[in-house]
């Protein structure tokens, strides 16, 4: 299939206090053209850090790329230049960040946060621009005339609205969607999915969409990688992973789900937390918490096996799988 | 919009009276004698006794207020009062002190304009250049300037360049006066000096707090340019703290270009201040103090109108309030 | 009761002292500036020992502006002596190193005082402002805002002239300005805290207005105190010198910093020496108050730890 997206061996590490965070952990993962790929995983798996990492918006000091390779459309985008990556950001690949109340600029009027982004990047007027940010705002269910208005006028779902249309706004191909619902109202989040998925379907726009919520993704996604300290453990469909849930964190993540049919009782949280990501394991990084731990694990980091392209990263499937090689 | 000014206007009446009230209050407990100081040390008791119901000086201070406020009816020492602009003769040169003052006033006003001008000129985008690359070399040099810049004595720094440029390189005269403007170079890096410290650490920090915003990344993802993210998507959001303090600041370079003027011998009301203050001359003093202090509470309106303008958050609260009205 | 709760707020302070100096500790500069405050202090306080008030204060024409290192012969209680001037001497030929050490004493004391009795009045009316409400409340700000809208020299100018020229006069004068500022701390952290829940809870559990104070309030309120008033002493300090400077202040032959520098004005031409060493000595201990207030608020503000 036409690979829109492809992460092959990626570090990347945060600086501070003279300490290493390491905050990915030899990640790969492929997306394909216009499907919708779910991330999940804990508060500081490194998910945001990854979708920073694919716009190569790690900050120096703080922080830094150490090595791999992230392909968009079969150009390295590590190796751009500063002027190409300015051109890739906005207009082939958007963000949408988890705080819509702090992602806007309070100074300046929606209307031109948006015109200038497609004055950026597509050839046209400053007239055109603001008619087409309006017309972008009519997309997302906000009359046009509101441009003029500043972001403290706007509510919260409605700057999310805002926000979706500021990043969509040319047509990107990619768009990087960072936990977009978790900062709102249950009901505002549902209009907001709803809307998102309508205008994804709309323009055939690949989407990379961050989560923490398993149920998020069953409703929105066709792929599901699971993340934990920094590296994808599990991936696969949407089917594949909830139908059979393979490694033990994602089987985790599915028992710390409330089950319904069998009572509120059976909640099973997963024991312990995440490793110190200044010091991680020598082995998988999830022993400490696993409860099928074997003396392997805790020596040796396990590498991808693959089943029929569901892919996991755990020394319980690597004998009985044909050994692939890790994507 | 208009309605906030007026209604701000109105607030700084009581303001304003509580100045001269307050001054007043302090020029009747000095121990200097007007009178006394009309006549000459030996006038004769009678003589003196007339001169203080001549200068109104015998009557309850409640009643000095009111007048000093209304106006005093008499031939010699008679005025019109604070209200109508007018608050009779100076005890020493005998000219009327309100034309004094606002003869001196725009010459002190060019010299807190132009201290102002170059504080903001240079202190904004060396603020700027120290946030962007912060803990660098530059940063470090210009966080040092600015320590220094604002602990330094104004009347030393005076003093310094006078002795470099003035009496040894010669450059620039070490007298000011408001129609030489190589006169003014001295006295306005002088005065400008505190300042600009000021305003650079201010702009500096404010800036670092400002890039750390969550809206810095996000316009920083559609792909705009650094100079688009630092000029249109920061400075606007780091000038807000900004404006206050350059507005207190212009306040306290009018009041305190008084060290300045002494020293360059320039005749600003600084100058006019601290001389009537030398020379007892009581209608002088109030009227220039309360002239300054009213100058000063009108710049901090200013300060917070010009806000409005920059900050659109504040702008919709003076039209929130306009709608309830 | 009184003893046990005021034993017990000594020790929690004791332990918290021992965290701050830590934090504290972190900031180079701000240890070297306290470093320096504590020698020109030493300074001050041993003034007498180092040189006489009376030979820094009587003239000796004779030695009139000697340059750095010169050598001079003073009468001094009618016995002849050699004496070097290691910074030189002044137009009255009195020795400027002399007259430093003694005007860091006049500094430091202007300094402590002005700012002690602005904590003490600001800290009164801001407590009366904010307990009371009320009236008192509307009162005490409206006449805090018209304070502060008098430029501060200006308003330490005019309280000069008003009360006429002496060192106590000079003292209010400083401090009126510094009022204010204590006014609105303590009267904002009162007003947050006194109708807090915790605070309630303890009045409910019968906790004495002492230990409410010194338990709630006080810890509250002394953070931005202690910042607030090191960098009022620095420019305490500062204002202090211009007043002199212009001749409202301490006036020769008491030794102070400004006047030593208002008298030099006509003399820098050929003695530049008068100029430098009272200069640097305001520019150094400014500087180092300005320092430690921003180490100390970097140490004790709980926003800003990082």
């Amino acid at each position: 299939m036409d690979k829109i997206l492809e992460v092959k061996d990626l570090h990347v590490h945060y600086f501070s206090n003279r300490k290493t965070v390491r905050a990915i952990n030899n990640l790969s993962l492929d997306m394909q053209r216009g499907r919708v790929l779910g991330l999940v995983g804990e508060t500081g798996a490194g998910k945001t850090t990854l979708a920073l990492s694919i716009l190569n918006m790690i900050r120096a000091p703080q922080g830094k790329i150490i090595s791999g390779s992230i392909r968009f459309d079969g150009k390295d985008i590590l190796a751009m230049s500063k002027q190409e990556l300015r051109e890739l950001r906005g207009k082939d690949i958007a963000m949408i960040f988890q705080d819509p109340m702090t992602a806007l600029n309070p100074v300046l009027t929606v209307g031109d946060q948006i015109a200038e982004t497609i004055f950026k990047h597509e050839k046209v007027s400053k007239d055109e621009a603001w008619a087409k940010a309006e017309k972008m705002l009519e997309t997302v269910g906000i009359p046009g005339a509101r441009a003029k208005e500043y972001p403290h006028q706007f509510s919260g779902g409605m700057k999310q609205r805002v926000v979706i249309a500021l990043s969509l706004a040319c047509n990107p191909r990619l768009l990087l969607a960072d936990e977009p619902t978790t900062a709102l109202d249950v009901t505002i989040q549902a209009q907001v999915l709803d809307l998102m998925r309508h205008l994804i379907r709309t323009y055939n726009t690949s989407v990379l969409f961050i989560t923490h919520s398993l149920g998020l993704v069953v409703e929105n996604c066709d792929e599901v990688a699971t993340m934990y300290a920094g590296e994808i453990v599990e991936y696969g469909t949407v089917e594949q992973v909830f139908g059979n849930p393979l490694h033990p964190y994602t089987r985790g993540l599915f028992g710390s789900l409330p089950d319904y049919s069998e009572g509120a009782a059976r909640l099973r949280p997963i024991p312990g937390l995440m490793p110190d990501p200044t010091n991680l394991p020598r082995g998988c990084y999830f022993s400490p918490r696993c409860p099928h731990v074997m003396p392997l694990c805790e020596e040796l980091h396990p590498t991808h096996t693959s089943m029929d392209g569901h892919l996991v990263k755990c020394h319980l499937y690597q004998e009985n799988a044909n050994v692939e090689q890790p994507i | 919009m208009f309605r906030y000014i007026m209604r701000r206007i109105l607030m700084l009446i009581p303001v304003l009276l509580g100045v001269t009230f307050i001054v007043f209050s302090l020029m009747y407990i000095t121990p200097s004698d007007p009178a006394q100081m009309m006549l000459g040390a030996n006038a004769s008791p009678a003589a003196y006794k007339q001169m203080r119901a001549d200068m109104g000086l015998d009557q309850p201070f409640i009643v000095q207020y009111a007048r000093f406020l209304f106006g005093y009816k008499h031939p010699v020492f008679g005025y019109r009062g604070l209200l109508f602009g007018d608050l009779g003769r100076s005890y020493v040169s005998n000219r009327n002190v309100f034309e004094l003052i606002l003869s001196s006033f725009p010459n002190t006003l060019i010299l807190a304009t132009g201290a102002l001008v170059l504080a903001l000129v240079l202190a904004i985008p060396i603020g700027i250049l120290s946030a962007t690359k912060p803990y660098s070399a530059v940063d470090m040099i210009f966080t040092v300037f600015a320590l220094l810049g604002a602990s330094m004595p104004v009347f030393w720094i005076a003093m310094v360049l006078i002795y470099t440029f003035a009496n040894n390189l010669r450059l620039f005269p070490a007298m000011a006066n408001p129609h030489d403007f190589s006169s003014l170079v001295l006295p306005i890096i002088t005065l400008s000096m505190y300042s600009m410290a000021i305003i650079m650490r201010m702009t500096r920090s404010s800036m670092l707090d400002v890039m750390q915003q969550d809206y810095i990344r996000t316009a920083r993802v559609k792909g705009m340019d650094e100079k688009v993210v630092i000029f249109k998507h920061a400075l606007r959001n780091a000038l807000i703290p900004v404006v206050t303090v350059a507005g207190l600041q212009f306040g306290s370079l009018l009041g305190g270009a008084v060290l300045t003027e002494k020293i360059f011998s320039y005749p600003g009301l600084g100058s006019i201040m601290v001389d009537a203050i030398y020379q007892k001359d009581t209608p002088q003093i109030l009227g220039s103090v309360c002239f300054v202090a009213m100058t000063f509470t009108i710049i901090n309106l200013m300060v917070d109108v010009l806000y409005g303008f920059i900050d659109p958050r504040i702008k919709s609260v003076f039209s929130a309030k306009k709608k309830r009205r | 009761m009184g003893n046990n709760t005021l034993s017990r707020f000594m020790a929690r302070q004791s332990k918290n002292i021992t965290q701050f100096w830590r934090q504290f500790s972190r900031n180079k500069l701000a240890v070297a500036s306290l470093f320096l405050v504590l020698i020109f202090a030493l300074i001050a306080i041993f003034a007498d020992f180092l040189y006489s008030y009376d030979f820094v204060t009587s003239n000796s024409l004779e030695n009139a502006l000697l340059k750095p290192g010169q050598t001079g012969t003073v009468y001094y209680h009618d016995k002849e002596i050699t004496h070097t001037f290691i910074l030189g001497s002044d137009n009255y030929g009195r020795d400027i190193l002399g007259r430093l050490v003694h005007g860091a004493r006049v500094s430091m004391i202007i300094g402590f005082a002005t700012v002690a009795m602005a904590i003490a009045v600001g800290g009164l009316l801001g407590a009366i402002a904010g307990y009371k409400g009320g009236l008192f409340d509307t009162l005490i700000m409206r006449v805090t805002d018209i304070v502060l809208s008098i430029p501060t020299i200006l308003m330490s100018i005019a309280i000069v002239a008003a009360l006429g020229n002496s060192f106590f006069n000079l003292l209010i004068a400083i401090s009126t300005s510094m009022i204010p500022g204590y006014i609105r701390i303590v009267r904002a952290s009162i007003i947050s805290i006194k109708d807090q829940e915790y605070v309630e809870a303890a009045r409910c559990i019968g906790a004495s207005d002492l230990r409410i104070v010194l338990r709630h309030i006080l810890p509250n309120i002394t953070s931005p105190v202690i910042v607030q008033s090191t960098l009022n002493v620095g420019s305490s300090i500062l204002w202090a010198s211009s007043l002199s400077f212009l001749g409202l202040g301490i006036l020769p032959p008491k030794p102070e910093w400004g006047n030593m520098l208002s008298e030099a004005r006509e003399f820098i031409q050929y003695a530049p020496h008068l100029l430098f060493a009272p200069g640097l000595a305001i520019l150094l201990t400014v500087l180092a108050y300005n320092l430690i207030g921003d180490g100390l608020r970097d140490a004790l503000d709980p926003k800003l730890k990082r």
